[in-house]
Order: structure tokens, then C-alpha cells, then sequence
């Protein structure tokens, strides 16, 4: 994944170098061109001058073959030559080996050739000059070329970011704020004030959809409590009528067995409707009174409830000393204390051993550790649960009738209420649950 | 003993008040605030069923207007609304007890047997039944004038049977009665069995007749 910036960065980059690459060849071009052009007027304004030395009367009385010889000398690559006729003047281009220095290089002249009529014989004027090389001039606009392109780059990083940091800041502030959000917290999705239109659009279209979500949310939340309410009533109903049915004198066995098992199967909605009755409520946040429980204590008293009425054994084990080191006293409240709504962790103590013991294999012992904040639930398992749905609302629906489908639905909501850490795993043919307080 | 039931469902307002009835409660329904309240004005009631949400109005505000007429009828507010609010609420008004639906309807025979002992036999509480002697007051049980020493979950269990003479009381009601809100987490009731096989046991040993009598292995019934 590149970043946004990113993506037009390397295109320009891209670009600018295209243009730049293009630009070498149009560079020397043009140069040429212009020296060319110079050097084609400096060549005539020589050869001018020479002609009219050549043709003055006043040098006439001179002699014409030595002063043709006096020019060449005094300009280098100047050559005067007997011509049979007089042709039109042209240019032309000449390569050669340097003179000074053979080995290395080529030198380039551009030259003219013109022809002249003095006295009664005609010349060949020939004039060449030293030409700037194609590779020098090359090298020398590739490197400025190469030079530019550079400080494009730079400048192009360097504006990114601090572009980025300016102009995307009401961006990050809003993404930052969105992954703060908790539709669970109730809190309006406020955005700061921006003024690009693009991002003032972005959050006012972000608080309007959070808006429609929160409404839905709210209205799911009182939906599920206003319908266990509803099916309460019926459910009440039902039930007394059961109890009545129950009284008649002469019923007979298979009778008496058939409102047995229309029992169970309204036990197990009346679960159902009062454990989606509890998540409301917690969702709700209508456990809201909180004080300094002593966890060993409320789980002392689960214990002994349930020992109570189940066959299972279970095994609590309490160990405060081991996490506190010697000569260190703990602080108090970090001797197994947590502040929250008894309420609450009694449904969640409940819901985590019928937990247990529910889904134990084979009757064995269910063990109940509790060291410090730290409590850990372990019974008998044949493999190990699938983790994805597990704390999902019905979320592992199984033959098992007697689950309601919430439990752990109960304890995520509960724990997520606290930000306590609840933690499942199999181990050696063990379900464990653990909770972080 | 007179009792009122103020249910707006009148099948289930029916049924409380047929099945009270064989506990020798005299039972009238009131099915909105309006008549309840006359009838409040008019009689005196030994307990009073008092739904809270009803048409008319809220249940809670006939609690208020039985405080400030001081009157003394006992009071167990029947709730659709499991809320704990509400509970909080009724019981802080001076309702006496508080059941939510659904409820056993032995349940709550139990709840407005104990509550009628405890309003109008303070000092003197006591049950007796040919060789058996209940002093609710002091939780002692003696038959033949010999105290049988019961867990506190058997007394619970022998004041459940008390409070629904004669009727057949299911498993699942035992269960419910004996552990509260735990009891439906499971669908294994079968530790009613033992308590109920061990507050048998005692009684029997103590030379007791066999009152708990087992209906098909599904219930039982206390015989009087």
C-alpha cells in the first residue's frame, strides 16, 4: 500500500523526467542552431573584409598575389585559390583531426566558400572556424538537465510532505477520531472545522452516516428490550397454564410427561428472553452503580451456590500470596479487588462456570483458579472450540439444547463494560477460560 | 384471606386466582388502575399482586397512594419488567416482595404464603400439621415434639411445600425456588432429587408421616 500523495508524486516525477530527457536534444539543437547562424556571419564578415581588401583600387598598385598570401597567413584557415569560374557560395561542414592534439580528438569547423573576380582572373575564398563539439555541448546540457531534474525531486518530496502535513491534517484528525469511535459509547461523532470543501463534505457525510447508525443502533437496543418485555407476559401465561395443567387429579403418566417436556423447551425461552433482557440492560449501561468488590469473596459465595445445586465438583483455588514478592507488601485494592457493579460480576462468575460445567466432558472436575486479579476457568474438552464465533450471540449453535446461545455473549459484554481481558484456549484436552481484571 | 390481583392479562390474572384459590385464598382480579384503586379505597386486603405496568398508568403509584393512606396490606409487586430499577423502586415504596415473570405459579404461592405469616402472625408463627410442628419464626421443625434438624435449603424446600398444600409442584419449580436465578441455567434439575429425597429421609426417620408424595416421577405434591 503506497499513501495518496504518493501515487501523483511518482507520476510527476515520471513526467518531469520525460520532459527533461526530451529537452537534451531541443536544448542542442537550438544551440547549435544559434552558433551555427553566428558563425556563418562572422565567416562572411571576414571574407567580406578580405574581398574588399582584395578588389580596393587604392591596393591595386600592389601586388594582388601577395597579399592573397598576406591574408592567408594573418587568418588561420583562410584559403585563396585560383578558381577557372565563379560559382555560387555555399557552407559546408568539415571534420578533422586536431592539429595539437591528433590522438584524442575531432575537431569541427564550419565553413563558407565564395568566389571573386579580381582583375582579369577569379578566386576561391574558402574560411572555416572552429565549431563547439556535439558531444561537449551535449554533456554540458545533459548535466545541467540532469541538475534540474534533481532539484525537482527535492523540491517535489519536500512539498509533498509538508503539503501532506498542512493539507491532509483535517484528514487525519477526522480518520483519527473514527477509530476512536465506539457506537457502544453513546457520544455524538463530532469533526473539527475544516475549510476545504472536499473534507468539510467528507465529515459532514461521516456525522450523518454515524448519526443513521447511532439511531439504528439505539433503536436495536430498545427493540431487544422491548420485546423480551413483550414476550415476557406470554411467556407468563404459559407458564401458569402448565402449572394448572398440572393439578388435575387423574392424570396419567404419559400425560404427565408430555407437560413435563413442554417445560423444558419454555424453560429454555424464558433463558433466552432474560439473558437478551440482560445484554440489553448492559448494553444499556443500566448497571451503572459501581463499588469495591472483593473478588475471592463474591467468588466464594458463587462457588458454594452452585456446589449447591450441581454434581459437578468444582475446585476453587485461591492464591494471593503468589504474585507478591517478598518484603513487598501489595498495595490494597490490588489484593483480588475490583471496583465494579456486583451485579454484573455475579452474572459474570454465573455465566462463566455454568459455562463450565454445561459444556464438561464426562462429569470431571471443574477447577477454578484465582490468583490476584487473575481468574481462570478449566473443564474437560475433547477439541478445542471455534475461536471466531465463540463470544458472537448465538454464535455456536449446537444440538446442545440447554444453551441459550448468550453466555458468553453476557461475559464479552460484561468484560468489554470493564476492559477486562477474557481469554479462551485449549489445553491438554482442557477448555480454559481467563479473565484479566 | 382476602387477596387482589391487580394483572391487566386476564388469563393470567384467571389462573393465579383459581390456583390460590384451592389455598384457601378468597381472590379478586382487578385488571386496570381505576378499579384497583376502589377496591384499595373499599377493602382491606391481606396481600395484594401488583403488576406495574398496567393501563392507566404505572402499578408503582397505587404503592404510593396504599403508603399514604397507611394502609397495612402486603404487597408483592408481578413484574414483566425484569428490571432492577423497578425492584429497587417498588421495594424502597414498601412493596413487600417482588417476583418477575414468569413465574411459577407455586412460586408465588409460597411468596404470598409467607408473606401473610409474617404480616398477621408476628410473635406466633407457627404451622402445625397432625405430629407436625413449624415455627416459621424461629426456622424449627419438630414432630412429635422431637426437633428434626434441616439444612437451611430442606426448610426452604419444606416451607415451598407448606405454601402449596395439595398441589403438584413441578421439578422445574423446586429447582427455580431452591437456587433463585441459577436454576434455569441449567436443564438438569436433578439435584432437587437429592434435597428432596434428604428432607423426606429426616422426616421419616423422625417418625413423621410421608406428606411429599411423587407424581409420576415428574413432581411432587405435599398431602394435607
Amino acid at each position: 500500500m503506497s499513501k495518496l500523495l504518493e501515487k501523483p508524486f511518482k507520476a510527476f516525477t515520471f513526467y518531469a523526467l520525460i520532459i527533461l530527457v526530451c529537452s537534451i536534444p531541443v536544448y542542442y539543437l537550438v544551440v547549435d542552431f544559434i552558433w551555427m547562424s553566428e558563425l556563418d556571419e562572422h565567416n562572411e564578415n571576414i571574407v567580406k573584409r578580405v574581398k574588399d581588401q582584395l578588389v580596393n583600387p587604392e591596393n591595386k598598385a600592389k601586388n594582388l598575389e601577395l597579399q592573397i598570401e598576406n591574408w592567408q597567413q594573418i587568418q588561420p584557415k583562410l584559403e585563396i585559390s585560383e578558381s577557372p569560374s565563379i560559382k555560387k557560395d555555399s557552407l559546408f561542414f568539415k571534420t578533422e583531426i586536431d592539429s595539437l592534439d591528433p590522438e584524442l580528438d575531432f575537431e569541427r569547423y564550419r565553413g563558407l566558400v565564395t568566389f571573386l573576380r579580381a582583375g582579369d582572373k577569379s578566386y576561391r575564398i574558402s574560411i572555416q572556424t572552429n565549431i563547439e563539439e556535439v558531444d561537449e555541448t551535449l554533456l554540458a546540457i545533459a548535466i545541467i538537465t540532469a541538475s534540474f531534474f534533481f532539484l525537482l525531486v527535492v523540491g517535489f518530496v519536500f512539498l509533498n510532505k509538508s503539503i501532506s502535513k498542512k493539507i491532509w491534517k483535517p484528514f487525519w484528525q477526522t480518520l483519527e477520531k473514527l477509530k476512536k469511535f465506539d457506537l457502544k459509547s453513546n457520544q455524538k461523532f463530532q469533526s473539527n472545522k475544516t475549510d476545504i470543501k472536499e473534507f468539510d463534505e467528507l465529515n459532514s457525510t461521516l456525522e450523518k452516516l454515524i448519526e443513521r447508525n447511532m439511531l439504528a443502533y439505539s433503536q436495536q437496543k430498545t427493540f431487544i428490550e422491548n420485546a423480551s418485555h413483550e414476550l415476557q407476559t406470554p411467556l407468563a401465561v404459559l407458564k401458569s397454564k402448565i402449572d394448572v395443567l398440572m393439578q388435575i387429579a387423574d392424570l396419567n403418566e404419559d400425560q404427565s410427561k408430555l407437560i413435563e417436556s413442554i417445560n423444558a423447551p419454555l424453560s429454555r425461552v424464558s433463558r433466552i428472553n432474560k439473558n437478551l433482557l440482560v445484554l440489553a440492560k448492559i448494553e444499556n449501561q443500566q448497571f451503572l452503580e459501581v463499588e469495591e468488590i472483593s473478588l475471592e469473596k463474591v467468588l466464594l459465595e458463587t462457588v458454594v451456590m452452585f456446589s449447591e445445586t450441581t454434581e459437578t465438583k468444582l475446585h476453587l483455588e485461591i492464591n494471593n500470596e503468589a504474585s507478591t514478592s517478598v518484603g513487598q507488601t501489595s498495595p490494597r485494592g490490588d489484593r483480588g479487588s475490583v471496583t465494579c457493579n456486583l451485579t454484573l460480576l455475579e452474572i459474570l462468575l454465573n455465566n462463566l462456570i455454568v459455562n463450565a460445567i454445561r459444556h464438561n466432558h464426562k462429569n470431571q472436575d471443574v477447577f477454578i483458579t484465582l490468583s490476584r486479579n487473575l481468574l481462570r476457568i478449566s473443564n474437560a474438552g475433547i477439541s478445542a472450540l471455534e475461536t471466531e464465533n465463540l463470544f458472537k450471540r448465538f454464535g455456536s449453535i449446537s444440538a446442545n439444547s440447554a444453551k441459550s446461545g448468550l453466555g458468553l455473549a453476557i461475559i464479552k459484554e460484561v468484560c468489554n463494560q470493564y476492559k477486562w481481558q477474557i481469554e479462551y484456549r485449549f489445553e491438554k484436552e482442557k477448555h480454559i477460560f481467563q479473565v484479566q481484571f | 384471606m382476602k387477596i387482589l390481583i391487580v394483572e391487566d392479562e386476564f388469563d393470567l390474572a384467571q389462573d393465579i386466582a383459581s390456583y390460590l384459590s384451592s389455598q384457601n385464598y378468597r381472590c379478586e382480579i382487578a385488571s386496570d388502575i381505576q378499579t384497583a384503586s376502589e377496591k384499595i379505597e373499599l377493602y382491606n386486603y391481606d396481600c395484594i399482586l401488583l403488576d406495574v405496568m398496567l393501563p392507566g398508568g404505572n402499578g408503582l403509584k397505587l404503592l404510593e397512594k396504599l403508603k399514604t393512606e397507611n394502609k397495612q396490606d402486603g404487597v408483592i409487586i408481578i413484574s414483566a419488567k425484569n428490571s432492577l430499577d423497578d425492584k429497587i423502586d417498588g421495594l424502597q415504596l414498601g412493596a413487600d416482595d417482588y417476583l418477575a415473570k414468569p413465574f411459577h405459579l407455586a412460586e408465588l404461592a409460597a411468596r404470598v404464603f409467607s408473606l401473610i405469616r409474617r404480616k398477621q402472625f408476628n410473635n406466633k408463627n407457627i404451622i402445625e400439621q397432625n405430629e407436625l410442628h413449624i415455627d416459621l419464626q424461629a426456622k424449627i421443625v419438630l414432630v412429635n415434639n422431637v426437633e428434626v434438624l434441616l439444612t437451611k435449603k430442606e426448610f426452604v424446600l419444606l416451607m415451598l411445600f407448606i405454601g402449596n398444600k395439595n398441589r403438584v409442584i413441578s421439578k422445574s419449580a423446586l429447582a427455580e425456588h431452591l437456587s433463585g436465578d441459577l436454576a434455569d441455567m441449567f436443564d438438569n434439575h436433578d439435584f432437587v432429587y437429592a434435597h428432596v429425597k434428604n428432607l423426606k429421609k429426616k422426616l421419616a426417620d423422625a417418625g413423621c408421616t410421608n406428606y411429599i408424595k411423587t407424581v409420576y416421577g415428574n413432581g411432587y405434591r405435599w398431602e394435607a
